[in-house]
């Protein structure tokens, strides 16, 4: 009975998810381009170590993760902390409102991004510039991150205060009994008894990092803002190589894998 | 004090939103007029108009055939799998638990390629149904599930089986009520992600007349098609930034009183 249950979704994982990751590592130890097929080992790897777009498409990505990591981190539980001393209405208001900005993410709002760090947008008027924000990794890679951010913070906040909202209440009151100010609280009580829902969103936006792609797609599609993800769709999609991507993308799973690897590990 | 610094930041997130709303209402020359305004100055619909040029109806009429294929299938199998995975014994429980979670930590972007070669392995190139079976596997819908069913006492589920009640009543008439928070949330973020999965859809979509809402006004603003010489690429952006965000900001707002619970309950176990 319960091999019924799940039959369907032991089908679709089957058809679309572990037959393409077969084909995926297949697919890189070829020249293709989907008439025919030639194998040639691990050339595209060795190609793919020798590709300077592809290291910089790593680092842009670690770039990435190094900023989005510890602000989304830190600005959800700072958040949540907040919220978590405020009436429940409010709370609720707050839920929905930053997760709203989720619904806007990437493409649909990439038109006010756009207008706003223009050459001759609002960002450029307020600061009497007329930077073109866009134009190297170093302006790019920091805005774009933040805007992922502020699209992904609802998502966390709800995690986190739900977290928090979970913690016994009685644990809080003793410790503000002792004398405790709201801060020791916050950073020597809540943090630690959290830290696995902390540990979990540093670990999404790790994987996040390195699939962020409609973003840089509509406002920075180049190389010097790309991430690995990207990288991988303009090498195969715009390109044709998709030998060379398919290896990209198995080393990327690699990289992914690894640090997940590496916190399981951690947790036993 | 508080309240309003909360009511600030609320606004900040906020308000890209509204400036799309009102720069979308902007002609060429207002769209980059100095300083920026909360209210259009010289409100026009020209953008609107523009757009509606395109074959809109039909490619909402396809997005909804997506969309409503996509989350009912959604539900029915993950309130299946759901069940299994939190009452029934699953041989290899471990084994297969791990193994469709495992996509949690595959990009699906990285599978672009062979997914691709898949669906045109099985002749589904360009076809709605692409879109649906490849959107329905999604690890943390049956995470979500999962751990949200864990919370339904065991006894309701005994007590109608001594009733008589089959596998299927009780998944029909017991679990899928009981569920409901969790059901409704993967159906939300189900139906959120494919209204707006551009990337991937415009690869199905590629060769063709079909298309979703979202793949074709993007191609058509972006490629500046559409018959018509393109001459406010900004101002257009944005009205097609609002055309998109309406729908999804109505369901979300229709059902985000299960979203919490749902996220809340099934999100944070473990």
């Amino acid at each position: 009975m319960s091999l019924i249950l799940i039959a369907p979704l032991a089908v679709l994982w089957i058809l679309f998810f572990a037959w393409p990751m077969v084909q995926l590592v297949i697919i890189s130890l070829q020249h293709t381009n989907f008439m025919s097929a030639e194998f040639v080992g691990f050339q595209n790897y060795i190609n793919t170590f020798s590709d300077q777009t592809f290291w910089l498409a790593v680092t842009n990505s670690l770039s990435y993760a190094a900023l989005m990591i510890p602000v989304n981190v830190f600005l959800s539980f700072t958040l949540a902390c907040f919220l978590s001393r405020m009436s429940k209405p409010w709370r609720n208001t707050a839920r929905i409102a930053f997760y709203i900005p989720a619904l806007s993410a990437g493409i649909i709002i990439a038109g006010f991004w756009k207008w706003l760090f223009h050459v001759n947008g609002a960002v450029n008027w307020i600061l009497g510039t007329n930077t073109s924000w866009f134009a190297q990794g170093m302006t790019a890679i920091p805005i774009i991150a933040g805007i992922v951010v502020i699209s992904s913070i609802g998502v966390a906040l709800i995690m986190v205060l739900a977290s928090i909202e979970a913690v016994d209440p009685g644990i809080i009151d003793s410790a503000r009994i002792d004398g405790a100010t709201w801060k020791q609280i916050k950073y020597k009580i809540l943090m630690p008894i959290i830290s696995p829902v902390l540990i979990m969103l540093a670990l999404l936006a790790w994987i996040n990092a390195w699939q962020i792609i409609e973003v840089p797609m509509m406002l920075a599609p180049q190389d010097y803002a790309a991430t690995l993800t990207y990288h991988i769709y303009r090498q195969g999609f715009l390109f044709g190589k998709y030998g060379m991507a398919s290896a990209q993308a198995v080393i990327l799973l690699i990289i992914i894998g690894g640090l997940a690897m590496l916190k399981s590990k951690v947790k036993q | 004090m508080k309240k309003a610094w909360l009511i600030l930041m609320m606004a900040i997130v906020l308000l890209p939103m509204w400036f799309m709303v009102v720069y979308s209402l902007e002609d060429v020359q207002g769209v980059l007029r100095m300083p920026p305004r909360l209210i259009p100055s010289t409100p026009t619909i020209e953008n609107y108009r523009y757009i509606s040029n395109w074959p809109l109806l039909r490619w909402v009429r396809n997005s909804a055939i997506v969309l409503v294929s996509t989350v009912f299938l959604s539900v029915i199998v993950y309130s299946m799998a759901g069940y299994a995975f939190a009452f029934k014994k699953v041989p290899h429980e471990k084994l297969i638990w791990a193994a469709f979670i495992a996509g949690m930590m595959v990009p699906r972007m990285s599978l672009m390629i062979p997914l691709y070669i898949t669906i045109k392995q099985i002749g589904l190139a360009g076809s709605m149904a692409a879109v649906v079976l490849t959107s329905i596997y999604q690890p943390v819908n049956l995470y979500l599930t999962s751990n949200f069913m864990k919370q339904i006492p065991r006894a309701i589920i005994e007590s109608a089986t001594i009733d008589g009640a089959s596998e299927w009543t009780i998944l029909y008439r017991v679990i899928i009520p009981l569920a409901l928070p969790v059901l409704t949330l993967i159906a939300l973020l189900t139906g959120i992600f494919v209204l707006s999965d551009y990337v991937w859809q415009s690869l199905i979509f590629q060769f063709g007349n079909t298309q979703t809402l979202v793949v074709g006004i993007m191609k058509n603003v972006l490629t500046r098609g559409g018959g018509e010489l393109n001459i406010n690429p900004l101002g257009r952006q944005m009205a097609v930034g609002v055309i998109l965000l309406f729908p999804m900001l109505t369901i979300f707002l229709i059902a985000n009183k299960y979203f919490i619970t749902g996220i809340s309950v099934g999100g944070v176990k473990e």
